[in-house]
């Protein structure tokens, strides 16, 4: 019992919203967080686990391994051979979340584990599309289509309209605050797709987005989720507030 | 595809291939490339293995052993002559710049 607790308190868990082209707010994000003692140990979707030690300055490396998938939650065999690689230059290896492996060195004199921007940038650009293909396009146009069908419905006002409208209005609430988010996630890596394709076709160092933007972009998505979030609960209530004066009335 | 990508090697790609003129374990080759270039060019561990697989996939090298997850490559025919093309490419770049830049 008492190292369950031991070891609970040397955990401290963040919510930080890391998209795959802000690998180097990530690693930048992480190096703070190593000189303030708390150092990186895993990741599960957007919470990222962090062990209590002494502050210590190490370099942090987040790379997007194409051989991996998306699914991968630890490193497979061709992702361990290319690990071994990273562990030779003197990268640790720390864990994998799909298809992004994270290193960390303390070493000053490593090499960085890609020296090539123009490789490293189609890499981040693929792996990116391919992540958010679904998030981005498909979902986005299920619900425009269910909102389009829903507007352009039959105007006949019955009983069981009225008790679902608040479930609908809700619903439709919930869809376009998610359009919103995907609209947002698309516009942020176009800007930073035009802003790098032709740095790095030239080979010059591609400019990620920072620590502070991403915190902030983070912050906005976390607002945006709670709003979509109230909206659906409040519609839902008002449905079954109504419905409830509905029988309330026939009685 | 691949061939017409490798017309021209970058610096990365023409050491990794000098240095696969001998028999070379993939995980020693970022030190080998160190060397050669006596320090000057350095290839991260996954640049490396990126490249090795699209030298594997061009047919510009080929592999040896695998020892478990330690792979051995060697350069083909076909490396040795891009790496022929590409220096004779240098070589000619070196000598019109020098014509043009020694007048100066």
């Amino acid at each position: 019992m008492e190292d369950r607790d031991n070891k609970k308190s040397k955990l401290y868990k963040e919510w930080f919203w890391g998209s795959q082209y802000d690998l180097k707010a990530l690693c930048v994000h992480f190096e703070q967080m190593a000189a303030k003692g708390l150092m990186f140990k895993g990741v599960k979707g957007l919470t990222y686990c962090y062990e209590r030690c002494e502050p210590k300055k190490v370099r942090f490396c987040v790379d997007c391994f194409d051989k991996a998938t998306g699914f991968d939650t630890n490193a497979e065999p061709e992702t361990l051979e290319y690990i071994e690689y990273c562990e030779k230059a003197g990268w640790h290896y720390i864990c994998t979340n799909g298809r992004l492996q994270y290193f960390y060195t303390e070493e000053s004199s490593a090499v960085p584990i890609r020296t090539d921007s123009g490789a490293s940038f189609k890499s981040v650009v693929r792996n990116t599309l391919r992540t958010n293909a679904v998030a981005w396009f498909v979902l986005p146009a299920i619900y425009l289509f269910t909102i389009s069908m829903w507007l352009f419905r039959d105007n006949y006002y019955s009983f069981v309209q009225m008790a679902t409208d608040g479930i609908w209005h809700s619903i439709f609430f919930a869809y376009i605050f998610y359009i919103i988010i995907a609209l947002t996630g698309v516009a942020r890596f176009l800007i930073f797709y035009f802003r790098n394709k032709k740095i790095a076709r030239e080979g010059g160092e591609v400019r990620y987005y920072s620590v502070k933007s991403t915190k902030l972009y983070g912050g906005f998505i976390k607002a945006m989720w709670v709003i979509a979030f109230l909206g659906l609960t409040s519609g839902i209530m008002y449905s079954a507030v109504s419905v409830r004066a509905v029988f309330i009335g026939v009685g | 595809m691949a061939r017409e990508q490798l017309q021209t090697l970058s610096e990365p790609m023409y050491y990794i291939l000098l240095a696969l003129t001998d028999e070379c374990c993939g995980v020693d080759i970022m030190q080998k490339v160190g060397e050669i270039s006596r320090g000057r060019i350095a290839v991260g561990p996954g640049t490396c293995y990126a490249l090795l697989d699209k030298f594997l996939a061009s047919g510009l090298i080929v592999q040896t052993k695998a020892e478990g997850r330690r792979r051995s490559y060697i350069i083909t025919e076909a490396g040795i002559e891009m790496l022929n093309r590409e220096y004779e490419r240098l070589e000619a770049m070196l000598s019109e710049g020098g014509a043009i830049l020694n007048k100066k």
